[in-house]
């Protein structure tokens, strides 16, 4: 009969996963009422952007930093498949490559930023556009924490084939941060 | 001292406030001055607020266990999940960061039942001041903020005490687990909420804030600075409830016991399970909402500017999108306390058990599409009166399922009239009255009358006050002895349920007319034709005052002196009265393995270990 | 075991109680003085959805109470109740009653309730209301006047465009019983026809700020003979001296239907 110490032990290992998968769920939540101010605010409008002084951002740029964070997604995947085989070398590469992919779209964003020629104050597209890039901004840094605790521990030798929660986890997150750049660059820069 | 050394980390906590709030507000300040703007303002301030609330869990030793995780330290045993030997005993769990449910459901009762009695005190000013025409001792600018803090601090109150307190405290126990999934996020959740309490009560200091607890703007971009404090705590708030929401979630989901299968559920379990489910989505669009506001005042953007082209409006259906289910998030686990208390006090199982659980599922699915219904006047597009409205009317359907559920169980039962039994029967006349007045409000040509009246009050007095309170109270007096290992006083329990009985329907029945009459909500003075029936409300009011300390004076003699509880005094069949009154620390010796539902009153079996095998 | 007796007399005391519910939501005097075409409407709106509530409150009311007094029993029961788990035909009944009670209560007066209150949108007459802190200013474009009290001829349809400059106001006469709020940067429209001659009040439904309470004025519906004479009064006023009315500025637009 196991005791209930051991019984919770063992229950306990995949809590993190459903946690995890809870959380960004959560956090959709948390991008659509922003989301659904861009789009009301655009709805009212009788043009777009509105003030109409502001010319939203070039497109070449942003592309090039969208493929960055797309191509991080996959630096992970192939990190987590390593881990999965139990290479752990692989795993602790591709998780630093990751990161590095992830503070430079960070970097690129803050350069647009600086260099786009409107501020949040400018009216209804700046407060949208600040808004909501500044929120996934946070969510990727979030992310770069997740991935920096993933890369010491997998320095440390602390991940293996039977045990690595935590890369899987951090990786839910990681492309759910993916996911959303995706539908937020359509939103806020293409449509 | 052993005193002060039980409260150290209380202590550095206090310090890592102070400290973060110094550091992130110096910096904004030292910044804001060199670029020539004012050092002190509410960025400042909001800056300040975070680094400080970052401090305060920095300083409890919260983020311990993380930070070593990070870095990839071995795991130190006294700071992760406490084990019977190494965690504190007596008092001093209470006052520092401990995992186990049981203390920090414990904390979290304490707590808000702390704030029922100064909110509740803030009612009774609000009454002192209505007993009579003219302004009698609260300006209209302390009225303001005097009821605009009653009203946020019973709402957060009314989302977080039910789920938080008694659920904490019962889910592990009822699923035959150990304890909640993430034990050390659990103490998190709570440790968040002394700073917003503070940050939420420092607003006077600011200028208040006159907005009420809804806080639309244009009115909330413009007004004192205590708006900004309100927003800080209420996100806090959420931040704290949206984390809890996601343990009870996995929890409930892995962690029960072997033959716990959801369709042996206790009916509190799958009601915090609703609420947890709508707390984790649609609080997420009050924080979106409120950081708006806090941007438009803090970063001059314009989400709620009209003169920018933007809509106020805009506000009150990201508001109302948390704010509907909010009401769900309160009396879901209040209908589930009172399903739980009927079977055992009727001795016999709960009625049509799946189709409540149905009815609450179905509560859930609805309350994310009525939330217009409280914007018929809004001037939002005429296109979406009618399909809130119907919604709404919609919502009253699977309600009824639960008011069957009870009716059902009470029905050819034997029926055990003490106090948990009361309230909970109590709950059902006066949910029936907040319930049936909803239908007036929901209906569009009613409600145009009706919105923003008394009639209003009167409503959501009777469906959180005569609903959720009732409920809570209900499920404390049914839990008491089982938290404390003490009995209530009988006597004292019965009087505090007809004094608050009676006091509630006198204090929120004549509302009904008053709004019906013209009376409209939040002002703090009235024409000479409201007099008497003022005057009735306020005396009324004071009633329930006084009997709420009635409970009080019960709760804390009977916790230190009251007679010793038995494991199960009223021979419930869920598996926390299984164990003993206060149960141990690991809650079960061995995982319990259950074999039958939770309600089998006057099925033939044996009375000792009614639901573990051997 | 349920027996007849048990039955007989819920339902008799059911019957009783509902009949008393309906003839108290029909007769007693609740309502402010009804002294627009709306308030008819609305009442009535109010006093069926009153005697839909009498069955439902009473059946609630009647079992809860009924089983307390016949299955109460003093102190620690000895023995179990009967193992009842459910009854399908039971919920069958009451999700099929309280299902066709919601829907019918969601079209009468729900959805008949709102053609009334959306028909004839056409108006004698405009006034338009502008409403700030802690005020209402009423506008007679057509008359070209202005004024700190409405004054509104009995009888005609009037078009309200309401709208505020500062914060969020909301128009509400408890005696129309209609109300519409007030948005900085649009103009709500509300119509109503006055038909009840006296004094009333327009008092604010959104919190507004520190004035809130205050945010009152006289409403007055006159005969139209008397409003004209009031009418010409006022512009001979204006022509001749300073109007006593603060000067405003023009309302930022965008029209709602």
């Amino acid at each position: 009969m196991a005791t209930t110490a051991e019984a919770h032990r063992h229950a306990t290992e995949r809590n993190p996963h459903l946690g995890m998968a809870f959380f960004i769920l959560s956090e959709a939540f948390l991008f659509a009422a922003f989301f659904a101010a861009y789009f009301y605010l655009r709805g009212i409008s009788p043009s777009w952007p509105q003030p109409p002084s502001i010319h939203r951002p070039e497109l070449p740029l942003v592309l090039y930093n969208t493929a960055i964070l797309l191509f991080s997604s996959l630096t992970y995947h192939w990190a987590t498949l390593g881990i999965r085989q139990g290479n752990r070398n692989r795993l602790t590469a591709g998780v630093l490559v990751t990161l590095l992919l992830g503070a430079t779209f960070m970097a690129i964003q803050g350069w647009e930023f600086a260099h786009n020629g409107f501020s949040p104050q400018d009216g209804l597209f700046g407060s949208t556009f600040y808004s909501l890039v500044s929120l996934h901004g946070l969510h990727v840094f979030m992310g770069l924490v997740l991935l920096a605790m993933v890369f010491i521990r997998s320095l440390r030798g602390l991940f293996s084939q039977e045990g690595h929660s935590a890369v899987e986890v951090t990786g839910y997150y990681w492309h759910f941060v993916d996911v959303v750049w995706l539908f937020l660059f359509t939103t806020v820069y293409v449509i | 001292m052993r005193g002060v050394s039980a409260l150290a980390p209380l202590i550095r906590a206090v310090l890592g406030l102070v400290l973060g709030f110094v550091l992130g507000a110096g910096v904004v300040a030292i910044a804001r001055s060199s670029l020539g703007l004012e050092a002190v303002s509410e960025l400042t301030l909001a800056v300040g607020y975070t680094v400080g609330l970052i401090g305060w869990l920095i300083g409890l030793g919260a983020l311990n266990y993380w930070f070593r995780y990070w870095l990839g330290l071995p795991e130190r045993e006294s700071g992760g999940h406490s084990s019977a030997q190494s965690a504190p005993q007596g008092w001093a769990r209470y006052f520092r960061f401990t995992t186990d449910h049981k203390v920090i459901g414990v904390q979290y009762l304490v707590i808000m039942f702390v704030f029922i009695l100064l909110a509740g005190l803030l009612a009774m000013l609000i009454r002192a001041e209505l007993m009579a025409p003219g302004q009698t001792f609260l300006d209209r600018n302390m009225y303001n903020t005097v009821m605009s803090l009653h009203g946020i601090i019973m709402i957060a109150v009314a989302v977080v005490a039910i789920i938080a307190g008694l659920g904490n405290f019962l889910v592990p126990l009822m699923i035959g687990a150990q304890d909640m999934a993430f034990p050390r996020l659990n103490a998190l959740t709570f440790w968040l909420v002394p700073p917003a309490a503070l940050i939420l009560l420092s607003s006077v200091l600011v200028g208040g804030f006159d907005s009420g607890w809804t806080a639309y703007p244009p009115l909330s971009v413009t007004n004192a600075s205590g708006q900004l404090f309100f927003i800080l705590a209420v996100v806090t708030i959420g931040i704290s409830s949206i984390l809890g929401a996601i343990n009870f979630l996995v929890t409930i989901f892995r962690m029960r016991a072997p033959g716990m299968t959801m369709s042996r559920l206790p009916i509190f379990v799958w009601s915090i399970l609703c609420a947890a489910i709508l707390a984790a989505t649609v609080t997420q669009f009050l924080a979106g909402a409120l950081i708006m506001v806090m941007l438009d005042r803090v970063l001059s953007t314009s989400f709620f500017d009209s003169s920018k082209g933007a809509d106020p409006v805009l506000f009150q259906h990201l508001f109302w999108f948390y704010s509907h289910p909010a009401v769900y998030i309160m009396i879901i686990p209040a209908f589930g306390i009172v399903l739980e208390i009927l079977p055992v006090f009727a001795r016999k199982p709960l009625f049509a058990y799946k189709v409540a659980v149905g009815g609450l599922l179905t509560i859930v699915g609805l309350s994310y599409v009525v939330w217009a219904h409280h914007m018929f006047t809004s001037g939002m597009p005429e296109v979406l009166h009618g399909p809130f409205m119907i919604s709404t009317e919609l919502i009253s359907v699977p309600t009824g399922l639960i008011f069957l559920s009870a009716l059902g169980t009470l029905w050819l039962g034997r029926l055990w009239l003490v106090t948990p039994m009361l309230f909970a029967m109590g709950f059902i006349f006066t949910f029936l009255i907040g319930g049936i007045t909803g239908i007036f409000n929901a209906d569009v040509p009613t409600d145009v009358h009706l919105h923003d009246t008394y009639f209003v009050v009167a409503h959501f007095h009777y469906t959180i006050m005569g609903g959720m309170l009732f409920g809570l109270f209900a499920g404390v007096y049914h839990w008491f002895p089982k938290i404390t290992g003490r009995m209530l006083n009988e006597g004292l329990s019965k009087a505090h349920f007809w004094l608050t009985y009676v006091g509630f329907n006198a204090t929120f029945m004549p509302m009904f007319w008053l709004g019906i009459n013209g009376m409209n909500r939040r002002i703090a003075d009235y024409p000479p034709q409201f007099a008497g029936v003022n005057l009735f409300v306020s005396l009324s009011a004071f009633l329930m005052g006084g009997a709420m300390l009635l409970f009080l004076y019960n709760l804390v003699y009977s916790w230190a002196k009251g007679r010793r509880a038995e494991a199960n005094p009223w021979q419930a069949l869920t598996l926390e009265w299984q164990v003993s009154s206060p149960p141990p620390v690991e809650n079960f010796e061995e995982v319990p393995r259950v074999a039958s539902g939770p309600y089998d009153y006057g099925v033939p079996r044996a009375r000792t270990t009614p639901r573990m095998a051997d | 075991m349920v027996n007849r007796k048990d039955i007989l007399v819920l339902v008799v005391v059911w019957a009783a109680l509902t009949a008393l519910g309906i003839i108290v939501a029909t007769s007693l005097p609740i309502f402010p003085a009804a002294a627009s075409r709306e308030a008819e409407f609305v009442d009535r709106a109010f006093t069926t959805l009153a005697v839909l509530a009498a069955p439902v409150f009473s059946l609630v009311v009647v079992l809860l109470v009924y089983s307390v007094i016949r299955f109460r029993r003093k102190g620690t029961p000895g023995e179990d109740g009967p193992a009842i788990t459910g009854n399908v035909p039971l919920v069958t009944v009451w999700v099929m009653a309280t299902l066709g009670l919601a829907l019918f209560v969601a079209i009468n007066p729900g959805l008949t309730g709102m053609a009334e209150l959306r028909a004839h949108r056409e108006a004698d007459m405009v006034v338009e209301v502008r409403s700030r802190q802690w005020e209402w200013e009423f506008h007679y474009p057509k008359e070209n006047i202005q004024s700190l009290e409405l004054r509104l001829p009995a009888g005609k349809r009037v078009r309200f465009e309401i709208t505020a400059l500062d914060t969020l106001h909301s128009f509400w006469v408890p005696e129309f019983r209609v109300k519409q709020d007030a948005v900085p940067g649009q103009t709500q429209i509300l119509f109503t026809t006055p038909t009840g001659v006296g004094r009333f009040e327009a008092v604010c439904a959104e919190l507004c700020g520190l004035g809130h309470t205050i945010m009152r004025s006289p409403v007055i519906v006159m005969p139209q003979a008397e409003f004209d004479s009031w009418i010409a009064g006022k512009r001979a006023a204006a022509t001749g001296a300073i109007s006593g009315a603060t000067v405003l500025t023009e309302p930022k637009v965008g029209v709602k239907p």
